[in-house]
């Protein structure tokens, strides 16, 4: 609670109610009256006389023109303020009315008494009679007041609806609740009693006790569930509403509490005393959050919520109600994003902090907030991601801790420190004093660097920590990351909160302005604000901030001026340039800014107003601007100042253009004589002659040196001696003469003639060039004035433009075709296809003939997600050993032993489980599984490097789990290698893709699995591969056999046909199943070919290829009958011999390779496995372990 | 106050140059500080392989503590050339029985560090062990008897000796990187909090060495954070291509993400080429050979 202003009331009042609206306030005392006054004309506008004793409350009506007062003439009245007549007089109290108030809504009025009872009345009637139109005639107003008159006395417009007694001393004070039938009342039995009412009865609820004198005065809290109460006893005490508990007491020691009121909007309230009253908010209303990066952290009504910024997502993720007790807001919040924990800090109990962790995903419910680490203090922060900061301040001692709550290290700061704040780095913090912030390295625990500010109670780093803003009560301090500061800004209003822009800008609020704050110190106000609003992220236009009720909120502002402001600071040109052209930024403000920070050249290009334009223009020495205003206004100093300002530059044909317009022929004259141009100097000398002006003559018949004109403009004007004497000293003997002849003298009436005359020439003019200017002084030419001038038109920047080029998907392999050509008509001819797989085109390979739309899909069917796991084998635990070895020992995959580099004991495996003998393939193999386990780290300095082991399952401790990495792992072979095998094979390289799946089969003799259901999906792949490998390697056979006699015919159609029964995919089965068809036919098996032609139409194929099957079919059906008897029954199921390529038909007897599996005639038992590569035919075996 | 406190983190987290420049300064310490200043100058020359430098400027006038650091530069050249200098290791192993001789020399840290270190290359742990343990509250002797219990796979004993050795060595930073270590072993949790120790040191920019990189990028591997220990190895190849450990933390997780077999193999030709007698290759040369000889054994006739 914190008093806001205080101030004092003398006289004998004591109610006081202002209206909702109008700049109106009502007063009733000692006086009888009920007084209407004019808050802002300071004037009484009206009395209302009727109460026979003090008046005790007055309030204004929410709705209606009235006046309620309640009297100790125990009468209660209703006024109409404007008609200023009383409207109703309740009666019933048979004591002083202490307070009677209206309902907020409804037709009801309350009343407390000290005839011990409160008193709902019912005022519909009234309400009635009042809604008449409000065009009311004379007449109908004279008798609407008789009829009110009437009424008085049979109480019809007001009565009572419900007496509620209970108090057993009179009562002071009774209200409504602002939504609730409640209503709760104050009196002098120290009781705070709350009634509730329903329409047809009233009943009290529950009555507060503490107080321990009488109670003046008690009211609803308008937003929470909360009684406030004062009295006598010199408290003011708050209450819990539902559970009618004391929640708080606040003492003052001398004064008693008479009356007390809430603010209508805000969260504060005023209440009365002895000696004058106190303005007071229960509550802290600033919102505890924490900002990182994209994501706002806060709490709102005892919920933490997490704001996005980009998605505008807002969602309650903890529920931290058991923090700090009901009544009291969290403090502040400090938010770490590695483990995704928060402090809470509340000022409960002296100080406390909460550490949570946040659940991992925030949807769904929030989480009651469970796990906490709890300990006092009265500011917590994080300093690195497993340490936090805790301040003590009543021990004045700061404590390093970690996750788990327990203290790394204390440090006992040498200066009163109030709060810590972070300071960008795990070992500095920033100390709060009451005179300065300091710079602490906790580590050395020495004071890095100090700055001397008034107290600081918020810091914010600029987002790359740069830059940091120190905000105290009225000011701000601007400083870098080593505290030095580069501005202080003084504010009169309070300052709330502040956030950086991206480009280094400070926007801060005070209780009303959103303002700026640049890194020099220039600050402006950017728009006002209605009510305090914390700030939480300025992106943009866009500032993002939290309002008093905890809510998120955007408030959209005009950077332009301050970015303007900091690309002049920053000199960055171009960005001022586009700002002036792109935005309306004009004012006497940014004109005056301009011009006091030297840019008069740019405020030029903000003014339309010649005179300023021509002011800036001399300012800036552009001569162009103040010559084109100068000639809009036409004013004589204008014409003067641009003269002198010419005239610096030495730009003379202004100089005289200027003079010329002000008629200064004067100095008209001496420019024309300085510059040499006598043609002029003559014209000025007529002008003289016309204007009448002979000193202006004399002057430039001087300049000239024409002697005959001055001698005569010397006689016009009657100066004959002077005359003479010039006439005389050049020589002009004649006029000479003439001159003293007509002044009737002689040559002897002349004595004493000076003798030291010398003859005054003027300088001939050696260089006239009076139409070109002297050369002119250089004139800075700043970056804006070029910039406006040459590309005031251009558009500023043209759109990028793209051009999109549409990648060649369509013209896809250029050499088609192969050895297979069809002999039939030309309509199934080659039509070079797409062929794509995944969207991606391919080039075709040499291997298939034909063309085919594919599509290779595999993943579905294997692919699940693999992870970590753990084996159940136990091996009991051996202390000391080699972590290798405790690999081999929880292991029996071979691949663990290779793994721990126990190739001896991994190779006994395999030989064991599936036969292994040849492990010559698997080599390379074995070598990267070593090599992936370990891990170099060096210690000590200039020891060897230490060895650590990486396991498989990071998160196991226990010695007897732990299992090594292993870098092949079955997700990886079924989404890389496999798919990259059925490329290669669609693509036609049989060989490459041969390889490819035999590599597969090696790589599974090193994978390890979870999950049962994977084991079946290895074993799926390794028949895969299988079939491919045998399937490939007939074709790649096949391709062999020269179709040039009839057994090697034969034998590449068996092995074509033998191909068509490898289970292959889809797609690759047609297009065995097409190259076994055109083999066939071309080699005039028509029988087969149909048949294939048949089995090919099964498959669904794409169009073109069903077409082609069909005409085989169509022309095959025609001749049924095959040229070559091939070995082959395709209704009797078989698997071929993977050395001999001969089927084995099934029931006949065969061996089989022990790992892949692949059949053999018995006469290859003993043999190396040609599918797989590794194993022995025949040869006992376990299985596999995975 | 520690007046050398940041000249043995810079020390620690290998930042050798700047302990040469810092070491070479003539800022004023107390006596007994610049005694110290000068242990870890020519330490720092050593860490870089300039053994010559120590060797020409440590008299056999110095102190004790600069007589053994030199013990170590000769040993270390001798260990590092061909076999010809075998003698002159026996001769230097021989000098240090001697030095240890002495029961006074015996508490001087510098000496204890000095022997472990000597003792530890000849993988004579058990001598290494038994000088190092008569420290006084000593953290490098400490990380050193660590070292010696982790490449002893013992565990147990080095969380034992942590765990004493936390009681008053508080928060420092050889502290934090002993913790690092031994988590390391350990696995669960203690990856992370190494991850954090090594974040935290990183931080500071003067130690945002090759070697707390590689510390930073192992605790990634171990936690299953490739890319990441990826691109911390890759920074730290920019610093420094001739790291043999962040080459060979390279070829692991190169490995593990599954890059061509081409790219692994330049990082061990790298690899090779700067070290050719590291523990890494040497292990792949045994391995390769025991699999010949194991794979003899199942071949067909």
């Amino acid at each position: 609670m914190k008093t806001i202003n205080v101030w004092f009331f003398l006289g004998p009042v004591r109610g006081i109610a202002f209206h909702p609206t109008q700049p109106l306030f009502v007063s009733g005392g000692d006086d009888y009256k009920i007084k209407v006054w004019n808050y802002k004309t300071r004037k009484c506008l009206f009395s209302l006389n009727g109460h026979l004793d003090y008046v005790r409350t007055v309030f204004f009506h929410h709705e209606y023109p009235w006046i309620l007062s309640a009297s100790d003439d125990q009468t209660i009245r209703i006024w109409n303020w404007q008609s200023r007549t009383c409207i109703a007089i309740l009666t019933g109290h048979n004591h002083y009315v202490m307070c009677a108030q209206f309902h907020p809504k409804e037709d009801l009025v309350v009343s407390a008494s000290l005839d011990q009872t409160v008193r709902v009345w019912d005022i519909s009637g009234l309400r009635k009679k009042n809604a008449a139109p409000s065009s009311v005639s004379f007449d109908d107003s004279l008798h609407k007041s008789a009829a009110t008159q009437a009424d008085i006395f049979g109480s019809t417009d007001a009565i009572v609806k419900y007496v509620l007694e209970g108090h057993d001393r009179g009562v002071n004070w009774a209200t409504f609740h602002p939504t609730l039938p409640l209503i709760v009342s104050a009196g002098d039995d120290r009781q705070i009693k709350l009634w509730r009412m329903n329409d047809a009865k009233a009943w009290e609820v529950d009555t507060c006790r503490g107080h321990f004198n009488n109670v003046s005065a008690a009211l609803f809290h308008p937003r929470q569930e909360l009684i406030i109460s004062d009295a006598e006893d010199k408290t003011i005490r708050v209450w819990d509403m539902s559970k009618r508990t004391l929640v708080q007491t606040f003492r003052r020691e001398h004064d008693r509490f008479w009356v007390l009121t809430a603010h209508p909007e805000l969260n504060l309230f005023a209440a009365g005393h002895d000696n004058g009253l106190i303005v007071f908010k229960l509550e802290r209303e600033r919102p505890a959050y924490a900002v990182h990066q994209n994501s706002l952290y806060y709490i709102k009504d005892k919920y933490l919520r997490v704001f996005d910024f980009a998605s505008n997502s807002d969602v309650s993720v903890l529920s931290v109600r058991k923090i700090g007790g009901q009544y009291m807001q969290p403090r502040s919040l400090s938010y770490n994003p590695a483990e995704r924990a928060v402090i809470i800090t509340t000022t409960a109990d002296g100080g406390s902090f909460d550490l949570f962790h946040l659940p991992k995903e925030f949807n769904g419910e929030p989480r009651e907030a469970s796990d906490g680490k709890r300990g006092p203090g009265t500011s917590a922060i994080f300093i690195a991601r497993n340490r936090f900061a805790v301040l003590d301040k009543a021990r004045q001692q700061i404590e390093i801790r970690d996750l788990s709550n327990a203290t790394t290290k204390s440090v006992k700061p040498s200066a009163t420190v109030n709060e810590i704040f972070n300071a960008g780095s795990s070992n500095l913090l920033l100390l709060s004093t009451p005179t300065s912030v300091i710079l602490y390295d906790i580590q050395q625990r020495q004071v890095v660097s100090e700055i001397n500010t008034p107290p600081v109670k918020y810091v914010v780093w600029s987002s790359d920590h740069s830059q940091v803003a120190l905000l105290g009560k009225h000011t701000i301090t601007i400083a870098n990351k080593t505290l030095e500061e580069s501005c202080l800004i003084h504010e009169t209003i309070r300052i709330k909160s502040g956030a950086w822009d991206d480009g280094g800008i400070f926007v801060y609020s005070t209780l009303n302005h959103i303002k700026y704050a640049l890194s020099q110190g220039d600050n402006g106000i950017i728009r006002t604000l209605d009510q305090p609003v914390y700030l939480t992220k300025v992106k943009g236009k866009n500032v993002h901030c939290l309002d008093r009720d905890g809510k998120t909120r955007v408030i959209s502002i005009d950077p332009m001026e301050y970015r303007f402001k900091l690309a002049l600071i920053k000199r960055n040109y171009d960005e001022v340039l586009q700002i002036i052209r792109s935005s309306n930024l004009v004012g006497q403000a940014i004109i005056a800014y301009l011009q006091k920070k030297g840019y008069p050249e740019i405020a030029l290009h903000f003014v339309r107003d010649d005179k300023t334009r021509f002011d800036l223009a001399v300012e800036c020495g552009n001569i162009e601007v103040a010559l084109e205003t100068a000639k809009a206004m036409d004013r004589e100093d204008c014409w003067n100042t641009l003269g002198v300002e010419a005239l610096r530059q030495g730009n003379h044909q202004i100089v005289e253009m200027a003079y010329q317009r002000v008629k200064n022929f004067d100095r008209l004259s001496f420019i024309y004589l300085v510059t040499g141009n006598l043609e002029k100097l003559k014209k000025m000398l007529k002008i003289a002659e016309l204007r009448n002006d002979h000193m202006s003559r004399f002057h430039n018949s001087l300049f000239l040196g024409d002697v005959e004109e001055r001698v005569r403009l010397l006689k016009e004007v009657g100066q004959l001696p002077l005359a003479y004497l010039t006439a005389q000293s050049y020589g002009l003997v004649e006029e000479a003469e003439a001159i003293l002849t007509s002044a009737g003298l002689t040559a002897d009436d002349i004595t004493d003639m000076p003798t030291n005359g010398q003859l005054l020439k003027p300088p001939t003019p050696i260089l006239k060039h009076p139409d070109s200017n002297w050369p002119l002084l250089t004139v800075q030419r700043s970056f804006f004035d070029s910039a406006f001038i040459t590309t005031d038109s251009n558009p500023l920047a043209a759109p990028l433009s793209f051009n999109d080029t549409n990648e060649g998907l369509d013209d896809v392999g250029g050499d088609w075709g192969g050895d297979d050509d069809l002999g039939f008509n030309g309509a199934t001819e080659k039509a070079v296809d797409d062929l794509r797989i995944d969207g991606e085109a391919l080039e075709e390979g040499s291997g298939w003939d034909i063309d085919a739309d594919l599509n290779v899909q595999l993943n579905n069917e294997i692919s699940q997600e693999l992870s970590n796991g753990t084996h159940g084998e136990f091996v009991p635990p051996t202390s000391g050993t080699n972590e290798s070895e405790l690999w081999i020992h929880n292991s029996p995959l071979a691949a663990d032993h290779v793994a721990a580099g126990s190739f001896e004991t991994a190779m006994q495996l395999l030989n064991r489980q599936v036969g292994a003998v040849n492990f010559e393939p698997l080599k390379s193999h074995f070598l990267k599984t070593f090599q992936a386990t370990r891990t170099y780290l060096s210690c000590n300095v200039s020891l060897p490097p230490l060895v650590y082991y990486i396991r498989r399952n990071p998160e196991e401790i226990e010695t007897r789990r732990v299992l090594p990495i292993l870098p092949y792992n079955f997700q990886n072979i079924v989404s890389s290698q496999l798919q990259e095998a059925y490329k290669t094979t669609t693509l036609g390289k049989f060989q490459d893709a041969t390889i490819q799946f035999r590599n597969i089969l090696h790589s599974i003799l090193l994978i390890s699995v979870s999950k049962k259901s994977e084991v079946d999906e290895v074993n799926q792949l390794i028949e895969v591969c299988r079939e491919y490998i045998v399937g490939l390697s007939m074709e790649q056979m096949r391709r062999k056999y020269p179709l040039d006699s009839p057994e090697n015919t034969k034998k590449a159609l068996e092995l074509a046909a033998y191909f068509t029964h490898c289970r292959l995919q889809p797609a690759h089965l047609q297009l065995s199943l097409r190259s076994a068809m055109t083999l066939n036919y071309k080699a005039k098996n028509c029988l087969t070919a149909s048949m294939f032609a048949r089995r090919l139409l099964e498959l669904a194929p794409p169009q073109q290829v069903a077409t082609q099957a069909r005409q085989i079919q169509t022309l095959s059906d025609k001749t049924p009958r095959d040229e070559i008897t091939l070995d082959y029954d395709q209704y009797n199921p078989f698997n071929v011999c993977g050395i001999s390529n001969i089927p084995i038909y099934k029931g006949s007897s065969s061996v089989e390779c022990p790992y892949c599996h692949a059949s053999y005639l018995p006469e290859h038992q003993g043999k190396l496995c040609t599918v797989c590569d590794v194993s022995q035919i025949g040869a006992n075996s376990t299985g596999l372990k995975v | 106050m520690d007046e050398l406190f940041g000249l043995r983190n810079l020390f620690y987290t290998g930042s050798f140059q700047q302990v040469i420049n810092e070491g070479s300064s003539r800022t004023s310490v107390s006596e007994s500080a610049k005694l110290e200043r000068k242990i870890y100058l020519y330490r720092a020359y050593i860490a870089q392989g300039k053994h010559n430098i120590v060797i020409t400027e440590i008299k056999d006038s110095d102190p004790i503590d600069l007589r053994v650091v030199k013990l170590l530069a000769v040993f270390l050249q001798s260990k590092s050339s061909s076999q010809a200098s075998e003698t002159k290791k026996e001769e230097t192993l021989k000098e240090l029985k001697e030095i240890l001789g002495d029961t006074a020399n015996l508490s001087n840290a510098t000496v204890q560090i000095i022997a472990g270190m000597i003792y530890y290359h000849e993988g004579l742990f058990e001598d290494a062990l038994k000088v190092l343990v008569r420290h006084n509250r000593n953290l490098e002797c400490v990380a050193l008897i660590i070292q010696i219990y982790l490449q002893l796979d013992r565990l147990d004993l080095a969380k034992r000796e942590i765990a004493a050795t936390k009681t008053w060595a508080e928060d420092a930073m050889l502290a934090q990187l002993i913790e690092a270590w031994v988590g390391l072993r350990t696995g669960g949790d203690k990856y992370q909090e190494a991850y954090y120790i090594y974040e935290e040191i990183a931080q500071s920019p003067s130690s945002n060495t090759v070697k707390v990189l590689n510390g930073q990028a192992v605790c990634n591997i171990h936690l299953g954070r490739y890319p990441e220990a990826e691109s911390l190895l890759l920074e730290a190849l920019n610093k420094n291509n001739s790291d043999p450990d962040t080459l060979v933390n390279l070829i692991v997780v190169s490995n593990l993400i599954g890059k061509p077999t081409e790219v692994v193999n330049r990082y061990i030709t790298q690899l090779k080429e700067v070290a050719p007698n590291h523990v890494f290759l040497q292990d792949l040369d045994l391995k390769t050979s025991l699999f010949d000889r194991s794979a003899q054994r199942f071949a067909l006739a």
